[in-house]
């Protein structure tokens, strides 16, 4: 996993603020696959029993059914968020504030929740008055 | 306006109306309080999914428009202090916090918090991808399907923390506290269960929550020359006010022709059959707490001190059965109690020295099991607790400053876990620390730490997963679930871990650290090993060239690599 976040904070004027923040983060795992080595051959089913034959098939070709699961769950995906934003005094009791920002996921191994890709723009704009 | 979203404006209001008029009044010629109001719209745009990159969610929980406000008022006159902050940016989106002061009699400090947070929905699509060739194919087919795959899960969390102080002019020396903590999670999430023998059929529905937790806690802290006294009282509460999901399980097919068709085979094999009707599943119990706690510290000559305390706790859990099944036992109740003293003392003017004891004794109600053979005979079985144990606890550490720039600690401790359940074993665990701080020019701060774990007999499932393939005829039962003889854990039986980092801070506008952790620990079973490496190394800088601008970047580097050699069944083993 890496993480990266950058953060500023600047006064434009006496009057002016502004930020900005943004992160940054990568997401990466991922399974080397299943190796099964155990012996199976001192396995002797009773091959005239009627219930035995889904089993015996099943069991007495594992590594060929195994060997058939080509891709394991890996996962990656990726987060940036990012917010810009800040504050203008009109006066020592009224001020305007506002943000805009982008949160923003990419999934790139949809596996057991489906396609998580998401994009979100979100902000604010308000009014203030400090007393 | 909610009920729930209005609970914020009523804390509100109660804080203004225990706050004296003196106060508001401003009967001061200067401000008695100072504050500011301000309020304005929200937006948010959603393009795809919002439950990841909203997950938690902030600004709004979805699209649309919306009215924010917030608040601050603090005021101080006469002895009185008073504070408020709201922040309302939606009914799932909100916080608060309070607190009043008088005269440093009475303190009273409140706060409430909710947030939404977005749940996954496991889309079940993949069950098939190990065990099902084609629909006519002899094998063990595993079969999922998840009944509410568009539905959006979700749940609300809200938090209310009050505490009181009260300290009477004629008792300093004693403080009286109250407390009151009420958590709730409310909304929907996915429930997934399964029928037939094992797991071959998987179902996933959603199940409502509406689960609320309160603490109550009552005591005191009082100080008699050398000794300061504790008590605490804590009375804690869990229900879930939602009924449980049910479902009516498929019916009991034969798994070969021949195979008897009547419930008692139905229930030796299967987990249960569609002539239970309808069943409830993913149920979580009420439970209920009840602790009291003592401490008790001397302070001692020449910077030494004795602390000692003592803590009793009872837990209940409840759940009963229905009109289609039965349990053992309605309730399970477990009981805890823990005894703990520490010494601590300096000699001479660079080396401390402190020693600590634990003992702790937590009592668990057994469960009995009851197995309904194929013969029609039924078997109980006593399951002792995993959670019943003895802990024995013995540690030291030492401070050593080698100059005003350099010191160094050095601990040590002991742990033994005895498991009533005689089969999960002994956990014995040795602890040694060593940690070295120095500052070897004025701009440049260092530490370096190690730890070591030496673990005997970690907690483990005790022959849980599959040994050696083999046996006597037959198929699946004698020569798999005999044959499970290799013990399964990923609890490690040795650790090594070690943490440096340096702060280079070269003027005072500007910081430098630089960091790195790197941990692995293994085990070493009868069949099996595991082992897990972790590397974490990382910077952050903050940097303010100018009086007007603040920069600041970090940057954290999380790597682990687990190697399992663990044979784990996936069907029938």
């Amino acid at each position: 996993v890496h993480t990266l976040s950058l953060g500023a904070n600047y006064a434009a004027s006496d009057k002016l603020n502004l930020y900005l923040n943004a992160i940054y983060n990568l997401a990466e795992a991922e399974m080397d696959g299943v190796y099964l080595t155990t012996d199976n051959s001192n396995l002797t089913p009773d091959t005239t029993l009627a219930e035995n034959a889904a089993l015996i098939k099943y069991y007495t070709n594992f590594e060929g059914r195994i060997a058939k699961v080509e891709n394991y769950s890996d996962l990656e995906y990726t987060q940036i968020e990012l917010a810009l934003g800040g504050q203008y005094d009109f006066s020592e009791e009224f001020y305007m504030t506002a943000q805009a920002g982008v949160d923003f996921f990419d999934d790139a191994e949809e596996y057991v929740y489906g396609d998580q890709d998401g994009t979100v723009y979100s902000g604010y704009l308000g009014f203030g008055y400090k007393f | 306006m909610n009920m729930r979203s209005s609970r914020i404006w009523l804390l509100a209001v109660t804080l203004l109306v225990l706050c004296p008029v003196s106060v508001l009044a401003g009967e001061e010629t200067e401000k008695a309080f100072t504050g500011s109001v301000e309020t304005g719209i929200t937006g948010m745009a959603v393009s795809d999914d919002v439950k990841r990159a909203n997950e938690y969610t902030q600004i709004r929980p979805d699209n649309g428009v919306g009215v924010y406000g917030k608040a601050t008022l603090e005021g101080a006159n006469d002895g009185v202090l008073f504070n408020l902050d709201i922040d309302y940016m939606g009914p799932r989106d909100q916080e608060m916090e309070g607190g009043i002061d008088v005269n440093r009699i009475l303190r009273f400090d409140t706060e409430n918090k909710t947030f939404q947070h977005w749940l996954d929905n496991d889309q079940m699509d993949y069950a098939r991808a190990t065990m099902f060739e084609t629909s006519s194919a002899p094998n063990p087919a595993v079969y999922s399907e998840n009944l509410k795959i568009d539905e959006e899960f979700m749940v609300i969390h809200r938090e209310w923390l009050n505490e009181a102080e009260l300290s009477l002019p004629n008792m300093p020396n004693v403080t009286f506290k109250a407390g009151y903590r009420m958590e709730e999670r409310e909304g929907m999430a996915q429930a997934i269960t399964m029928s037939k023998c094992a797991s071959c059929h998987v179902v996933g529905d959603s199940k409502d929550i509406d689960e609320r937790t309160i603490d109550k806690t009552l005591g005191a802290t009082g100080k008699f020359g050398l000794a300061t006294i504790e008590y605490e009282y804590l009375d804690r509460s869990f229900d879930e006010r939602a009924d449980a999901p049910t479902i009516t399980y498929d019916r009991d097919t034969k798994p070969f022709a021949g195979a008897p068709d009547d419930t008692a085979w139905s229930e030796a094999l299967l987990t249960y059959a569609d002539d239970r009707g309808e069943l409830s599943y993913s149920e979580t119990p009420d439970s209920g707490k009840e602790s009291h706690l003592i401490k008790l510290k001397m302070d001692l000559p020449k910077q030494s001190s004795l602390t000692a305390s003592y803590i009793d706790a009872t837990v209940e859990s409840d759940k009963a059965g229905d009109a289609s099944y039965s349990l053992g036992s309605d309730s399970l109740e477990s009981d805890f109690e823990a005894y703990s003293a520490k010494a601590a003392t300096k000699i001479g003017d660079n080396l401390s020295l402190s020693a600590r004891a634990r003992f702790e004794e937590l009592d668990a109600d057994d469960s009995v099991v009851t197995f309904n053979v194929l013969d029609g005979t039924t078997i109980n079985k006593t399951i002792e607790s995993a959670e019943s144990r003895n802990v024995s606890v013995f540690g030291a550490d030492a401070f050593y400053r080698f100059s005003k720039t350099t010191n160094m600690r050095l601990g040590y401790e002991y742990e033994e876990i005895e498991r009533e359940e005689e089969k999960l074993g002994e956990t014995e665990t040795s602890t040694l620390k060593v940690s070295l701080n120095t500052r070897p020019s004025k701009t440049v701060a260092a530490r370096l730490s190690y730890t070591y774990q030496d673990i005997s007999d970690p907690f483990l499932n005790p022959k849980g997963v599959k040994g050696p393939a083999g046996g006597p005829g037959g198929f699946y039962g004698e020569n798999f679930y005999t044959e499970r003889l290799a013990d399964a854990t990923n609890q490690p039986e040795e650790v090594h871990e070690g943490k440096a980092s340096v702060t280079w801070t070269p003027y005072a506008r500007m910081s430098a650290t630089l960091y790195a952790r790197y941990l692995t620990e293994e085990n070493d079973l009868n069949y099996t090993t595991y082992k897990r490496d972790a590397y974490v190394p990382g910077f952050s800088v903050w940097y303010a060239p100018t009086n007007k601008l603040n920069l600041t970047m970090a940057y954290n580097f999380n790597k682990e690599e687990v190697e399992n050699q663990m044979c784990v069944g996936w069907y029938h083993g």
